[in-house]
C-alpha cells in the first residue's frame, strides 16, 4: 500500500465521518486547522503536529496492517525539539532515544513489557518496565516491575544509578516500594501510564471518545485529572510532500502539556506530541 | 562523642514564578508537593534573586557573593577562577558533594566540584525525569557514613523560553480556542500603561495567546512540581529523614504576562522575587511564611555553610545565614536587600520593608510595595517620597561601599573579543565608583 491510496481511503473515511457527526450535532466546533485564531501560529501548519515538524519531512508512517488489538509490539522514537546549533531562530527535531511496548492478553487482563532507552546530555538512560494490569475498560494499572539505571558512553553501568520500584494500584490507592522508602498517592480516577494509555486509544477511539483518568508517569510521576478527548482530523505533511490525514485525540491535564495522539485509518496512534518531547511509531510487530 | 553534621539537599528549580505555587493562594496551578513542603517548613514570602539570570544568580549561590563580586555579571562571563564553591569549601569539611542536573555557572566545571551524578539537558522535559531518578537512586545505593551534600538542578519552568520565542517554537497556540475555559485570566498589571516609564509592550501576541503561554507555564510548573515530589519524598520516606535539610528555591522568575513581559533579567517582582522554602521537620519551624525578613540567593551559601559546621566561604559580604531565623531566634536582621541586573541597562534594586527603588544610571524608579505589590504606581517623582528615593540612594551607595567589586580578569584584553555583551566589566566598575563617590 503506497501513501497515496491510504490518503484516497482516509479521505472517503473522514468524509463519511464527518457527514455522520454534523448529522448527530457532534461535529466538534473547531475540528479542522482552517481557521487560526493566533498571532504565534498563523504560519506554522497543524498544531497537533508543530513541534515535530522537521522530523516529519523524514517520517513514514508504518503500513502493516495491525493485528490483534491487545497483542503487539510497537516501538517510536523518541524526538527532541531543539534550536539548531548556533541559529536560535530556527529548530530542528532529533531523534534521542527509542521505547519499545509490548502488548499481550494473558487471563483478559493486559501485560506490558516496556524497553526505553535515552541519550540525555552524552549518557544513556534506561527504562525497563514489567505492567499488569486490571480487566477493566480501562485497562489500568494494577502492578508493576521498574527498573531505571544510566550507561556511559564507553558502555558501563553505573551502579550508583541503579533503582529498582514496585508499585500495585488498588481501590484508588497506589503504592510504590523502593527498597529503603515507599511513597502512595490516591487516586479518584483510573490509573494509566503514557505507555498503556496508547491501547486505551486503539481499543476505544471514537469521535464521541471523553475520557478523564489519572496519569502515573513513568510509573512514578502522579498526575491526576487527566482528559483525553477527540480533537478532529489533522492533515499532515510528511516524506515526499504527501499527506496523510490522522485523526487526533488531545489530553489535557494537571502536569502535561496538551499531548495529542494522532492515529492512522486503524486507530494505531502513528504520533504522539507533546512539546520538547515526541513520538513517533518506527516498528511494529504482530504477536500471535 | 561529637554531634553527627546534617545531610543538606538544595533543590533548585528554574524560572520560577514566585507565585506559581497552589499552596501560596494561586488557583491556576497544582502543585501538590511545593504544597506539602510549604506545610513541613518555613517558607520566605520576601526572597529574591541576587541577579535574575540564570549563571549570576547560581553563582551567588554557590560562593556566597553578590554578581560584581564573583563576575558572572551576565551568562556569558565566566567566574572569577580564584573563588571557591560550595562543592570544594564543603568537601574540606568532610562531606561528600554530590550534583546532579543544571549547574550553568559559567567558566567553572561542575566535575572539578561535585561528584557528578547526572548532567540533565537543557531542556526539562527532556532531562528533569533522569535527574530526579538519579538523585533518587544515589540516596537508595549510596554507602558510608560521611554526611552529605546533595544539590538537585531542575530545568522547568524554565522550558517556557522556547515557547516565548516569535513563532511560538514547540507551543501549540493554536489550540488554545479548544481548552479557552482552562487559560488563566492575563495577570492585573498586564495593561500597566508603560507610556510614563517608557517601556512599551515588547510581544505581538494576542490576549489568547499570551493567556496560553500562562497556563502552558503553569502545566511546566506542575512538571517540576511532581520531579521535586520524587526527591522530597525519598528524603522524608526515607532513611535519611531525621537528619537532613531540604533546602529550595529558584534562579530567578519568569514574566509570567505580568507587566505585559516573558523571561528575566530585569528587576521588576515576577523576575527578581523567587520562591524559597526550607524543611527539617522538628529543626526548622514548620508551616510558618515569614513576611517580614528579606533573604536573598546569596544567602544560601552562608545557611549551607553555617548548617554544614564549615567555616564561612571566604568574602561573603552580604550573606547571612538563614539559620536563626528557621529556628526562631529573634535577632537583627537586614533593613534591605538588594538585587542587581546587567541585562538592558545595568540596574539595582533595593528593597526594604515597604518600598522597593529600581536605580538605572539615568532614573529612579520607585514603588510602594506595601500597598502596590504589583508595581503600578512609579513614585520617583512625587515629592512625597523624595526622602524615601534619597534613602534608597544612600542603600545602593552602602551597599558598594560593603562589596568588594571584581574588576574582571587580568587578561580582559584577550577576552574581550569573546564577551558578547561588551566590556561590562568596565561599564559596572565605573557607575558603581562614581556611586560611591556621591556626597
Amino acid at each position: 500500500m503506497n501513501t497515496r491510496t491510504m490518503d484516497r481511503r482516509q479521505f472517503l473515511q473522514s468524509g463519511l465521518m464527518a457527514a455522520t457527526l454534523a448529522a448527530a450535532g457532534k461535529l466538534p466546533l473547531l475540528s479542522a486547522e482552517t481557521s487560526v485564531d493566533s498571532g504565534i501560529d498563523a504560519a506554522t501548519g497543524p498544531y497537533a503536529v508543530k513541534p515535530i515538524r522537521d522530523y516529519l519531512s523524514r517520517f513514514s508512517p508504518a503500513q502493516t496492517p495491525l493485528g490483534q488489538k491487545q497483542q503487539y509490539s510497537l516501538t517510536y522514537d523518541i524526538i527532541h525539539w531543539h534550536w539548531k546549533a548556533g541559529n536560535r531562530s530556527t529548530f530542528a527535531n532529533t531523534v534521542v532515544g527509542q521505547i519499545a511496548i509490548k502488548s499481550e492478553r494473558q487471563n483478559n487482563r493486559a501485560l506490558y513489557d516496556i524497553s526505553q532507552q535515552t541519550t540525555i546530555g552524552g549518557v544513556n538512560n534506561f527504562i525497563e518496565a514489567q505492567i499488569t494490569c486490571h480487566a477493566d475498560a480501562f485497562g489500568s494499572l494494577s502492578r508493576w516491575r521498574l527498573h531505571s539505571c544510566e550507561q556511559s558512553l564507553d558502555g558501563e553501568a553505573d551502579r550508583l544509578s541503579e533503582l529498582t520500584e514496585q508499585g500495585t494500584c488498588r481501590d484508588g490507592r497506589i503504592q510504590v516500594d523502593c527498597g529503603n522508602y515507599r511513597y502512595e498517592f490516591e487516586a479518584e480516577n483510573p490509573v494509566v501510564s503514557q505507555w498503556t494509555v496508547l491501547a486505551l486509544l486503539i481499543r476505544k477511539a471514537s469521535p464521541q471518545l471523553s475520557v478523564t483518568f489519572d496519569l502515573l508517569q513513568d510509573l512514578s510521576l502522579f498526575k491526576p485529572n487527566q482528559s483525553l478527548v477527540y480533537d478532529g482530523q489533522t492533515p499532515v505533511k510528511l516524506k515526499g510532500e504527501n499527506t496523510v490525514t490522522l485523526q487526533t485525540y488531545a489530553q489535557i491535564g494537571q502536569g502535561v502539556l496538551p499531548i495529542h495522539y494522532l492515529l492512522d485509518a486503524q486507530g494505531r496512534p502513528q504520533l504522539i506530541t507533546s512539546s520538547i518531547l515526541s513520538w513517533a511509531l518506527s516498528g511494529q510487530q504482530n504477536l500471535a | 562523642m561529637g554531634v553527627q553534621k546534617p545531610n543538606i539537599v538544595f533543590v533548585h528549580i528554574d524560572q520560577m514564578h514566585h507565585k506559581t505555587i497552589s499552596a501560596y493562594g494561586c488557583k491556576y496551578v497544582h502543585t501538590p508537593n511545593l504544597d506539602e513542603m510549604v506545610r513541613d517548613g518555613y517558607s520566605f514570602m520576601q526572597s529574591y534573586s541576587a541577579m535574575p539570570q540564570c549563571c549570576p544568580a547560581r553563582a551567588s549561590w554557590f560562593t556566597g557573593r553578590m554578581s560584581k563580586e564573583h563576575g558572572v555579571v551576565v551568562n556569558s562571563y565566566p567566574i572569577d577562577p580564584e573563588i571557591p564553591d560550595l562543592g570544594q569549601w564543603l568537601r574540606d569539611v568532610d562531606y561528600e558533594t554530590l550534583y546532579t542536573g543544571k549547574w550553568h555557572v559559567s567558566g567553572r566545571n561542575v566535575a572539578n566540584s561535585f561528584e557528578v551524578l547526572h548532567r540533565g539537558s537543557g531542556h526539562g522535559e527532556l532531562g528533569d525525569s533522569a535527574v530526579a531518578r538519579s538523585a533518587v537512586a544515589y540516596l537508595r545505593n549510596r554507602t558510608g557514613d560521611k554526611p552529605f551534600f546533595l544539590s538537585v538542578g531542575f530545568l522547568n519552568p524554565h522550558d517556557c523560553c522556547f515557547p516565548a520565542t516569535s513563532d511560538g517554537g514547540p507551543g501549540k497556540y493554536a489550540f488554545a480556542p479548544k481548552i479557552m475555559d482552562k487559560l488563566p485570566p492575563l495577570p492585573e498589571n498586564f495593561d500597566y500603561d508603560y507610556k510614563n516609564t517608557g517601556m512599551r509592550k515588547i510581544r505581538n501576541w494576542s490576549q489568547q495567546d499570551w493567556r496560553y503561554y500562562i497556563y502552558s507555564y503553569y502545566r511546566m510548573a506542575e512538571m517540576v512540581d511532581a520531579e521535586v515530589g520524587r526527591v522530597y519524598d525519598a528524603v522524608r520516606n526515607g532513611p535519611y529523614t531525621d537528619n537532613t535539610l531540604f533546602i529550595l528555591t529558584s534562579d530567578h522568575g519568569d514574566g509570567l504576562g505580568f507587566h505585559a513581559k516573558v523571561s528575566k533579567g530585569y528587576l521588576e517582582e515576577q523576575a527578581s522575587r523567587v520562591p524559597a522554602i526550607v524543611c527539617w521537620p522538628g529543626k526548622v519551624k514548620q508551616d510558618f511564611r515569614d513576611k517580614q525578613h528579606l533573604v536573598s540567593g546569596v544567602d544560601v551559601a552562608a545557611t549551607i555553610c553555617d548548617y554544614a559546621g564549615a567555616p564561612p566561604l571566604p568574602k561573603m559580604t552580604i550573606a547571612r545565614s538563614w539559620r536563626p531565623l528557621l529556628q526562631g531566634s529573634d535577632i537583627k536582621w537586614r533593613d534591605y536587600v538588594i538585587c542587581e541586573t546587567s541585562i538592558g541597562q545595568l540596574s539595582v534594586c533595593v528593597r526594604d520593608a515597604r518600598f522597593k527603588s529600581i536605580i538605572y544610571q539615568d532614573k529612579t524608579k520607585l514603588y510602594d510595595i506595601q500597598n502596590d505589590p504589583l508595581e503600578t504606581a512609579d513614585l520617583a517623582d512625587d515629592p512625597t517620597y523624595a526622602t524615601i528615593k534619597k534613602r534608597h540612594r544612600q542603600r545602593f551607595r552602602e551597599y558598594i561601599s560593603q562589596i568588594e567589586i571584581y574588576p574582571g580578569p587580568s587578561d580582559i584584553n584577550k577576552q574581550s573579543g569573546k564577551l558578547k555583551r561588551g566590556n561590562l566589566y568596565k561599564a559596572y566598575v565605573e557607575w558603581y565608583e562614581s556611586v560611591k563617590a556621591e556626597v
